[in-house]
C-alpha cells in the first residue's frame, strides 16, 4: 500500500528533523549527560514534529547501543518505537482514551517494569483531550513515577495542559517551520522520489503549509498526483488555488470605482472556476494586509513575502488609498472570512461581504470634515448618506485618534446661538466614525434641558442598568451652569450613583459633565415647573413617552387605552 | 474512469492519476458545496477498489430506505443509540458513518467503532474503504479521536472523508488528509445532467440546485414553493410592505409540520435574500425567476444595510438551530428585528 511522503519521509534521527534546534540541542545534550527527565510535554503547531521528536526520543532512550543520541535504527527496540509502539514505547491516543478509566490503567501498566527495553516510554499524543479527572488522577505518577517510566505528552494546544501537570514536566514549545529549511527538505524528498520541481513550485507549496511540514507535504502528494513526476509553479498554484494579484486588483479596482456589480461578477467567475471560496476570503485579507503594510512603509519592505515586481505593484494600488480605509478594509475582510468559516451558504456571504466593502465606501480625513463643519459650507458628502453610516465599528479605534463628540467650538457656538435646540427623538448615539463623517446633523447637539431624562433613561438601559435608569425616570434633571443637577427622593438616589450617570453622560455627549445629586422631592418641584397635572396624566405621559412603549406601538401598530399607575 | 459522474472533471483526474500511479492517499478530504456529488465519487472509488458497485451504491443515504431508517433513527433515545453507533455497510469492505440522531452529529461512540473497524482486515481483496460523511459534523470530542486513526491508518484501509467546508475542521485533521475541493457544476454540465435523468421542470430545477446535481434531484418543488411563500410573506412583513396580520397564519401552520426542521426554511430564505440584493444591487441571475415580479417590489423598497441585517440575524438564527431553538419564535423575532427600515431601534448602533 502507498504511504504518503509525511509518513514515509518521517524524520528517524534527530539529524533528520528540519529545524527545532532548541529541542533537539537540549534533548541530545540530555541524553548525552544521562539527566533524562521523566516528564516531557511537547506543544506545538500541527505538522512541526512533536510526535516525530517523541518518537526518536523513544528510539534514543531504548536502543540497545545504550542510550545514545544516533539510535542505531535496526535493533529490535528502535523498529518497536518508529511502528507507534508495542511492549516498551506505549503510544496513547489520549484523544479517544481521555477518561478517569483509561488513566487508572495506565497507572497500573506504569508500575510493570519494560518488557525488554532500558525504560518504558508512554508517549500520550493530543494530550490536550484528557479530561480534568484524568489529569489529576495522573499527577502522583507524573510526579514520582518508577526510574523506568518516562512520560511524553505531546498537544496542539499547551493551554489546555493544567498547571500542576506542566509543572511536572518540561516543557518544549516546537515553531513554525522556516519557509528556506522547508523548501530545502521538499526538494531533497522530490529528488528521492525522482520527482522534477523547479524551485517556484516547491516555494508555492511550501507557503500553503504555512510552517507545518505535513500540510507541505500533503499538498506536495496532491500535486505529484494531479501533475505527475514533473512539477512546475503554474499547475501547482493553480492546483492549490492560489490567487493571482490580478484578481485581487480587480476587487480594489472595484472598490476605487465603487462598482458592487463588479463585485458580483468577481464571485461569480471564482465559482465557475471552482475555486474555494474560502480560500478567496483568507487571501482577501492577505492582500489587503500587504496593501496596507505597502502604504505604511513602501514598496522596499521585507515585511511582504513577495518578489520585487510585485512588491512594486502593490504600492502602487496602495497609494490610491488611504491608510485609514485600508485598516477598515482589512478588518471587513477579516469579518467576511469569519463569517465564511461558518458558514452553509458562503457564496451568498462572500458576496454580501463584498458589496459591503464598496457601500463602506471611504472616509474624509478629518482635517478636511473639521474645515467643512467650520466654514459652514454643508457639501454633500461624496458617499450617499447610507454609505457613510456603514462604517463598521471595530475601525473606530485607528480612525478617530480622539474626537468622539462634538468640538468645544461647536458646543460654543451652539450656546451663543442660544435657543435650546430642537428636541429630536432619541437615537442611538454617533459612533466614533460617524462623528468622523462629514454629515453636520450627525453632530451631538447639546441636549435639551427637558431631553435630559429621556436621553439618560434610553442610554442607561443601553448600558445595562435598568435601576438607574428608573431612578433617573423619576427624578428632576436640570443642566445648571454646565453642571448636571439630578433632584431625586431619598429612596430614588441610592441606585444614582454618580460614576455611572457619568458613564451614561458620557455615552451621550461624548465628554463629561459634573453630575450634583440633590435629595428632595422630585414630583413636587416638577409639578411647580411644568403645569400642574391630576397624577394619572403624568403616568400616562410617561408611559407613552417610554421609547419601549414608542417602539411597541410602531411595530406593532398598536393603539393604548389605558394605562394604570401601579403606585396607586 | 469513474462512470456516470457529473462535472469536477480536475478532481475525477486527479483520483484517476494517484490510482494508475499507485499513489492513492490513504486520508482523502472531499470538500464542496452539499450536493455536488462528494460522497457518491467516494462510493464510486470503493467501487473501483473493491468491486461490487451494486451494493455499495446502497449505501447512498439519499436512498428512500436509507433516509427512513435514519429518521427511525431520530426518535430513539440517546443511551440506544450510543450503544449501537451508526454505520452503513452494504459491502463488507465498505463502511460509512454518517451524521445521526436528531442535531445529525458524529459522535464519539463512532468513530471509536471506526477505531475497532480500522484494525480488522478484509473480508476479501486487500482493501477496505471507510467513508466518513459529513466530518465537519463531528464534535470536538469525536473529531479528536479521530485524528491517529487518520494519520497512520492500518495499511490495507482507504479513509475518504466528507465536508462542505474544509475551513471548518480542525487544522489538525485537514493537514492530515490530502485535500479536493469539488466546485458547483457549470450550467451546460448542469442542462445535460438534468437531460439525462429527465427530471420535469429542468429550468427552475437548474436554477435552484446552483450547481448541485444532488439538489436538483432530491428538491421537492411543491415543498420548495409552500415554503418560499411563507418566507416571502416574512421578507414582506418585515420589510413593513405587509402586516404583521398576513404572517401569522403561515408561522402557525409552521409550528404545526413538527417533523420539517427550520434549516429547509432558513435555505430559501437565504436564496431569497440573495435574490433580492442581486436586484437592488443590480447584475447577475436571480435564482426565483418566476416570482420576479414580487421581489422586484420588495427589493425597491429595501436598501442594502437592510439586507446585510437581515443575513446577520438569520446566520444567528442559524448558529442557534443547534441549541434547538423555538422555530416559530425565532421567526417572529427576526421579524421584529427587521421591521421598520430606517428607524433603528434604540439599543443598535448603525453599523
Amino acid at each position: 500500500m502507498y504511504q504518503v511522503i509525511a509518513r514515509k519521509y518521517r524524520p528517524q534521527t534527530f539529524q533528520d528533523v528540519v529545524n527545532q534546534e532548541h529541542v533537539k540541542t537540549t534533548l541530545e545534550n540530555a541524553i548525552t549527560q544521562n539527566r533524562i527527565a521523566h516528564g516531557y510535554i511537547f506543544s506545538g503547531q500541527r505538522g512541526t514534529g512533536k510526535t516525530t521528536v517523541a518518537r526518536i526520543m523513544a528510539r534514543c532512550v531504548n536502543c540497545v547501543n545504550g542510550p545514545t543520541t544516533s539510535p542505531c535504527g535496526v535493533c529490535a527496540n528502535c523498529v518497536e518505537a518508529s511502528s507507534g509502539g508495542g511492549m516498551n514505547v506505549i503510544e496513547i491516543d489520549a484523544a479517544s482514551n481521555r477518561g478517569i478509566n483509561e488513566m487508572r490503567e495506565l497507572n497500573q501498566s506504569v508500575r510493570q517494569r519494560p518488557a525488554s527495553a532500558r525504560f518504558k516510554v508512554f508517549i500520550v499524543d493530543e494530550a490536550h483531550q484528557i479530561t480534568t479527572d484524568a489529569f489529576n488522577a495522573l499527577l502522583k505518577t507524573i510526579e514520582e513515577p518508577p526510574e523506568w517510566v518516562i512520560f511524553i505528552l505531546c498537544t496542539t494546544e499547551s493551554h489546555k495542559i493544567p498547571a500542576t501537570i506542566a509543572s511536572r514536566c518540561q516543557h518544549f514549545s516546537f515553531r513554525s517551520v522556516d519557509f528556506e529549511d522547508l523548501t530545502q527538505r521538499m526538494a531533497w524528498i522530490c529528488e528521492q522520489e525522482g520527482i522534477e520541481a523547479d524551485p517556484e513550485a516547491l516555494a508555492v507549496l511550501a507557503a500553503a503549509g504555512e510552517g507545518s511540514v505535513r500540510d507541505s507535504l500533503s499538498a506536495l502528494d496532491q500535486a505529484i498526483a494531479c501533475c505527475g513526476s514533473k512539477l512546475n509553479a503554474a499547475d501547482v498554484r493553480a492546483l492549490l488555488g492560489a490567487f493571482s494579484i490580478e484578481l485581487l486588483e480587480k476587487i480594489t479596482g472595484a472598490l476605487a470605482e465603487s462598482d458592487s456589480c463588479r463585485m458580483l461578477e468577481v464571485v461569480d467567475e471564482l465559482e465557475r472556476n471552482g475555486q474555494n471560496l474560502q480560500h478567496f476570503s483568507r487571501e482577501l485579507a492577505r492582500y489587503f494586509r500587504n496593501l496596507l503594510v505597502a502604504r505604511i512603509s513602501g514598496a522596499e519592505t521585507r515585511l511582504i513575502a513577495a518578489s520585487a515586481a510585485q512588491r512594486e505593484k502593490l504600492a502602487a494600488i496602495a497609494r490610491g488609498f488611504s491608510e485609514e480605509d485600508l485598516t477598515r478594509y482589512l478588518q471587513l475582510s477579516l469579518d467576511l472570512f469569519r463569517d465564511l468559516q461558518f458558514s452553509l451558504q458562503p457564496r451568498f456571504h462572500l458576496e454580501i461581504g463584498l458589496v459591503r466593502l464598496v457601500h463602506a465606501g471611504r472616509l474624509l480625513p478629518i482635517e478636511k470634515a473639521l474645515a467643512q463643519l467650520e466654514t459652514g459650507v454643508r457639501e454633500s458628502p461624496p458617499a450617499p448618506a447610507p454609505r457613510v453610516a456603514e462604517a463598521p465599528p471595530p475601525t473606530r479605534a485607528p480612525a478617530t485618534p480622539a474626537r468622539t463628540g462634538p468640538s468645544p467650538f461647536e458646543l460654543d457656538r451652539a450656546k451663543k446661538a442660544g435657543g435650546s435646540p430642537v428636541s429630536r427623538p432619541p437615537e442611538p448615539q454617533s459612533s466614533g466614525a460617524n462623528a468622523l463623517a462629514p454629515q453636520p446633523s450627525r453632530v451631538p447637539e447639546p441636549v435639551g434641558a427637558g431631553d435630559w431624562r429621556q436621553k439618560l433613561h434610553s442610554a442607561l438601559m443601553e448600558l445595562g442598568m435598568p435601576f438607574t435608569a428608573d431612578a433617573v425616570e423619576n427624578a428632576r434633571i436640570a443642566e445648571v451652569k454646565g453642571e448636571l443637577q439630578v433632584t431625586a427622593s431619598k429612596g430614588d438616589s441610592l441606585a444614582l450613583r454618580p460614576e455611572d450617570l457619568n458613564k451614561a453622560v458620557a455615552h451621550i455627549t461624548g465628554r463629561e459633565m459634573r453630575i450634583r445629586i440633590v435629595i428632595g422631592d422630585p414630583g413636587e418641584t416638577l409639578q411647580s415647573l411644568e403645569k400642574p397635572v391630576p397624577d394619572e396624566d403624568t403616568a400616562t405621559s410617561r408611559a407613552l413617552s417610554n421609547p419601549e412603549v414608542q417602539r411597541f406601538r410602531e411595530v406593532f401598530g398598536g393603539e393604548i387605552r389605558k394605562v394604570r399607575n401601579l403606585k396607586e | 474512469m469513474f462512470e456516470g459522474f457529473w462535472g469536477n472533471a480536475a478532481v475525477l483526474q486527479a483520483l484517476e492519476q494517484m490510482l494508475s500511479q499507485g499513489r492513492l492517499a490513504q486520508t482523502l478530504l472531499f470538500s464542496g458545496p452539499e450536493g455536488v456529488g462528494k460522497a457518491t465519487l467516494a462510493r464510486r472509488l470503493g467501487a473501483r477498489l473493491l468491486g461490487h458497485g451494486e451494493l455499495i451504491e446502497r449505501d447512498d443515504l439519499s436512498l428512500p430506505e436509507n433516509v427512513e431508517s435514519m429518521a427511525a433513527r431520530e426518535k430513539l433515545p440517546a443511551d440506544k443509540r450510543n450503544d449501537d453507533p451508526m454505520v452503513v455497510a452494504t459491502h463488507p469492505d465498505f463502511l460509512t458513518f454518517p451524521p445521526d440522531g436528531p442535531l445529525r452529529q458524529i459522535s464519539i461512540q463512532q468513530t471509536r467503532l471506526l477505531k475497532d473497524r480500522a484494525q480488522f482486515m478484509p473480508n476479501k481483496g486487500s482493501r477496505r474503504v471507510f467513508l466518513i460523511d459529513h466530518v465537519d459534523r463531528a464534535n470536538d470530542q469525536a473529531a479528536n479521536s479521530l485524528l491517529k486513526t487518520l494519520e497512520e491508518p492500518p495499511d490495507h484501509l482507504v479513509l475518504v472523508m466528507t465536508a462542505e467546508n474544509a475551513y471548518d475542521l480542525l487544522p489538525t485533521i485537514r493537514s492530515r488528509a490530502v485535500p479536493f475541493q469539488f466546485a458547483p457544476l457549470s450550467r451546460e454540465e448542469m442542462r445535460e445532467f438534468v437531460r439525462a435523468r429527465g427530471l420535469d421542470q429542468p429550468d427552475r430545477r437548474i436554477a435552484l440546485a446552483a450547481g448541485s446535481p444532488g439538489r436538483a434531484v432530491s428538491l421537492d418543488l411543491d415543498a420548495y414553493d409552500k415554503r418560499r411563500t411563507a418566507m416571502l410573506a416574512l421578507l414582506r412583513v418585515a420589510a413593513g410592505v405587509a402586516p404583521f396580520g398576513t404572517w401569522v397564519p403561515l408561522s402557525e401552520a409552521i409550528a404545526r409540520s413538527k417533523s420539517e426542521k427550520l434549516d429547509l426554511y432558513l435555505t430559501v430564505l437565504y436564496g431569497l435574500l440573495r435574490d433580492l440584493l442581486l436586484l437592488v444591487q443590480g447584475g447577475g441571475e436571480i435564482r426565483n425567476e418566476d416570482i420576479r415580479r414580487d421581489l422586484e417590489g420588495l427589493a425597491a423598497r429595501i436598501q442594502f444595510a437592510w439586507i446585510r441585517q437581515a443575513v446577520a440575524r438569520v446566520d444567528e438564527i442559524a448558529m442557534l438551530i443547534r441549541r434547538n431553538i423555538q422555530k416559530t419564535i425565532a421567526l417572529d423575532a427576526l421579524i421584529a428585528d427587521l421591521m421598520g427600515p430606517g428607524t433603528p431601534r434604540p439599543g443598535t448602533t448603525v453599523s
